[in-house]
């Protein structure tokens, strides 16, 4: 009788475990979106004028994708700084007087990837454009909630952030 | 050798022949060492573990994001285990994972191999089985040291963190192990507890940081059913494995979600001869749950072992 009660009280708890198996509740990566270009979905702090905001700085930045963000390939993007006070997400685009620095961070994984590599940007001639970075190397490992923390440096001490965040 | 002893040996040497699986770079794993159970004097253990990538369960819950057709991770590892008696009760033992970690998206991949983190432990038989007992089990007490030997994801440097293949931190674990056989059946209860130390490290990007993890555990409960007259025995076991959140002060502000995986393993073993012994072994960590914030995998593994009598 003891072993009838604990068959059923085990074999129960096995079923209520399996319930929530992610054999039984999973999703695959929307094929759909991807093909209307919208593989991950993006938002960043602050406000639409000021997408990036450092305010130390007098500073406003943008992030733009070079394509949709996606776990395939590598997944470069541009960085905008502009005067908060005299600039708009057009322009004119300033250099920040700090040294500019991206990193990806997983947050609830604890977490990052590969170091970003980020170079100012160039025009046709060479010459470097101001104010505009160009970010490669960008590898999301898994997918889930990512940041993208854009920095102002001061040598190896972070004076500002601002964080972009993906989601995959 | 009677049946009795003899189930009672295939027991033995099968309970142990497993690993808890979880992915080499995140973490979720336990410390269960290759224990002597039986008498003898040492044995050496070697496995090779396919194990591939099938998805991730979200941190805060529900639906696991598998992955698509064309996104195929993997790994392999080799690994070798020793274990020694120094008397009838204490043995000590050392483990050392070889992992390879691949990443491919359609015909484009690319992947990095080397060693993995050492184990060391020690082992002390707390419930001998000297005599016939109808209800006390074999049972030990088993301490571990995980030394991170190799890079982790605060090192990795290469894209995908292919070259992460360990934990990052050093680990203490303790454990008990309690084995208990019945006619030809077989019962294990493995529950684990491990605490990993704080460690300074600057990122391959440059950021400056302190890692503070915290407590992790493991209860691995098995079953088996060897076959009368024959060297074949056929086990299931199922370990949920949890580790606790990690904090990251300095450059970086934040502290991850904790893990949850359960490994579900069924396992075939054939014992050679009376020094020999093999098995094969499919662990699964979509089959059971909740899950949450880990890389859920399957994996097939090999088993071999070969024992050396008192």
């Amino acid at each position: 009788m003891k072993f009838g009660v604990g068959y059923v009280f085990g074999l129960l708890s096995v079923s209520v475990m399996a319930c929530d198996a992610p054999v039984l509740n999973h999703r695959y990566p929307d094929p759909n979106l991807k093909a209307q270009g919208h593989r991950a979905s993006m938002n960043s702090e602050g406000n639409t004028s000021c997408p990036l905001s450092f305010p130390s700085a007098h500073l406003c930045a943008s992030l733009t994708w070079d394509h949709s963000p996606t776990q395939e390939e590598d997944n470069p993007f541009k960085l905008r700084f502009w005067s908060a006070d005299q600039g708009t997400e057009s322009g004119p685009y300033v250099n920040p007087e700090k040294t500019v620095f991206a990193k990806l961070w997983m947050p609830s994984m604890g977490h990052g990837s590969s170091p970003i590599k980020l170079s100012p940007s160039r025009d046709s001639s060479g010459d470097v454009i101001p104010g505009i970075f160009e970010a490669s190397q960008v590898y999301f490992i898994m997918g889930g909630a990512w940041e993208v923390r854009v920095q102002l440096r001061a040598g190896t001490r972070v004076d500002e952030e601002s964080i972009f965040s993906v989601s995959l | 050798m009677g049946f009795q002893k003899f189930f009672s040996f295939l027991v033995l040497v099968f309970t142990f022949s497993h690993e808890a699986l979880a992915a080499p770079c995140c973490g979720g794993g336990s410390a269960i060492p290759s224990l002597i159970s039986g008498d003898d004097e040492a044995q050496v253990s070697s496995s090779i573990s396919e194990s591939t990538v099938i998805g991730e369960a979200p941190a805060g819950g529900g639906a696991a994001l598998y992955r698509g057709d064309a996104d195929h991770e993997e790994s392999e590892t080799l690994r070798f285990d020793g274990a020694y008696k120094l008397s009838d009760a204490i043995q000590i033992g050392a483990g050392i994972p070889i992992v390879r970690r691949a990443r491919a998206f359609g015909d484009r991949g690319q992947d990095r191999a080397g060693v993995g983190d050492v184990a060391l432990d020690v082992a002390y038989e707390v419930l001998p089985e000297l005599s016939y007992s109808e209800w006390k089990p074999k049972g030990f007490l088993f301490f571990s040291l995980t030394l991170p030997t190799s890079p982790s994801t605060y090192d990795a440097e290469a894209p995908y963190q292919l070259d992460a293949r360990g934990r990052g931190f050093f680990t203490i674990g303790v454990g008990a192990a309690f084995l208990k056989t019945i006619q030809n059946y077989d019962f294990s209860l493995i529950p684990e507890f491990h605490r990993s130390f704080p460690r300074s490290v600057v990122l391959q990007d440059g950021s400056d940081v302190r890692l503070s993890p915290g407590w992790g555990g493991s209860l691995n409960v098995g079953a088996g059913y060897s076959f009368p007259n024959t060297p074949f025995r056929v086990g299931l076991s199922l370990s949920p494995v949890y580790e606790g959140a990690i904090q990251i002060t300095g450059d970086v502000n934040s502290t991850s979600a904790s893990q949850l995986v359960w490994n579900t393993t069924l396992s075939f073993g054939y014992m050679i001869s009376s020094e020999w012994s093999s098995s094969l072994s499919y662990a699964d960590q979509t089959l059971m749950g909740p899950a949450r914030n880990v890389a859920l995998s399957r994996s097939f593994a090999l088993f071999f072992q070969r024992r050396w009598p008192l």
